[in-house]
């Protein structure tokens, strides 16, 4: 096989997969009674929730502090470059747009998409932690007023319900033949030398190679 | 408790209480498929795209 970089770290991936297990859980959980199948949901569901939590916490202080947290920035020159990458995919420009670093546009915008429905998902579940029965405290529905729970439901809903969009197309581009390179670098941890240097570019993405 | 707007109101699930106020329970259900259906139709025009836009670019 020859070369091979390392694309994720194997915390970065026990952390993926942390939370696409704790997703499916969280979807199933959340909408199978409501399509009719009744079990007992809320445990699963709020210690889904909860792993998810702490997962999310991990990955921030990660990105932070040990990843190159503006990778993940959308600046001018991914505009620029989706702006002329479209112009040469319709022949209006002769010069082959950049290549990009770690994480291209749609990665960014993809991520930003995840992070901010996990972050209302997030912050309305623990909220709404303070109606059930936990090892740690006993339930207190009375503790906001009904208008104020019922926007909290709201906007958990609404996450939730974005969840369902999202991960089904994450799980479609996953699978998608010409992406597999990546998903096995989300198993495996590595890309080989041609797939990185087919699709980045070594100025602005230059990943360990793999002992 | 601030009132629903009426236009709202399709879009949520309410129900009223003993007092026979109205009390925001949540998002309506309905809107679920909605959501579904965007991930499924995104699939289905990605699919089309690749299969009669993208070889007829000029590049690839």
């Amino acid at each position: 096989m020859g070369e091979k970089y390392i694309r994720h770290h194997l915390v970065d991936r026990l952390f993926h997969w942390l939370i696409a297990v704790c997703m499916i859980t969280l979807l199933l959980t959340g909408f199978l009674p409501i399509a009719g199948l009744q079990f007992s949901w809320v445990d699963p569901h709020w210690i889904a929730g909860l792993v998810f939590s702490v997962a999310i916490v991990f990955h921030i202080v990660r990105a932070l502090f040990w990843q190159s947290f503006w990778s993940m920035i959308i600046g001018l020159r991914d505009l620029k470059g989706a702006v002329h990458s479209v112009k040469w995919h319709l022949g209006k420009s002769e010069q082959a747009p950049e290549k990009p670093g770690k994480y291209p546009l749609l990665h960014k915008l993809y991520h930003h998409s995840v992070a901010t429905m996990s972050s209302i998902s997030v912050a309305t579940g623990i909220l709404m932690m303070i109606k059930i029965d936990t090892p740690w405290w006993e339930r207190d529905p009375y503790f906001f007023e009904d208008w104020v729970w019922g926007v909290i439901y709201v906007l958990h809903d609404l996450a939730s319900m974005f969840f369902i969009t999202l991960v089904t197309i994450h799980i479609y581009f996953g699978l998608r033949p010409e992406k597999l390179w990546m998903t096995r670098g989300m198993i495996k941890g590595w890309i080989t030398k041609k797939e990185y240097e087919d699709h980045y570019d070594p100025s602005k993405w230059e990943p360990q190679k793999l002992d | 408790m601030p009132e629903i707007p009426e236009y709202l109101t399709p879009l949520l699930r309410v129900e009223s209480n003993a007092w026979g106020q109205e009390i925001l329970l949540g998002l309506s259900w309905e809107l679920t498929w909605i959501f579904l259906a965007g991930g499924l139709g995104f699939i289905t025009l990605h699919q089309l795209y690749k299969l009669l836009i993208e070889p007829k670019l000029i590049r690839k």
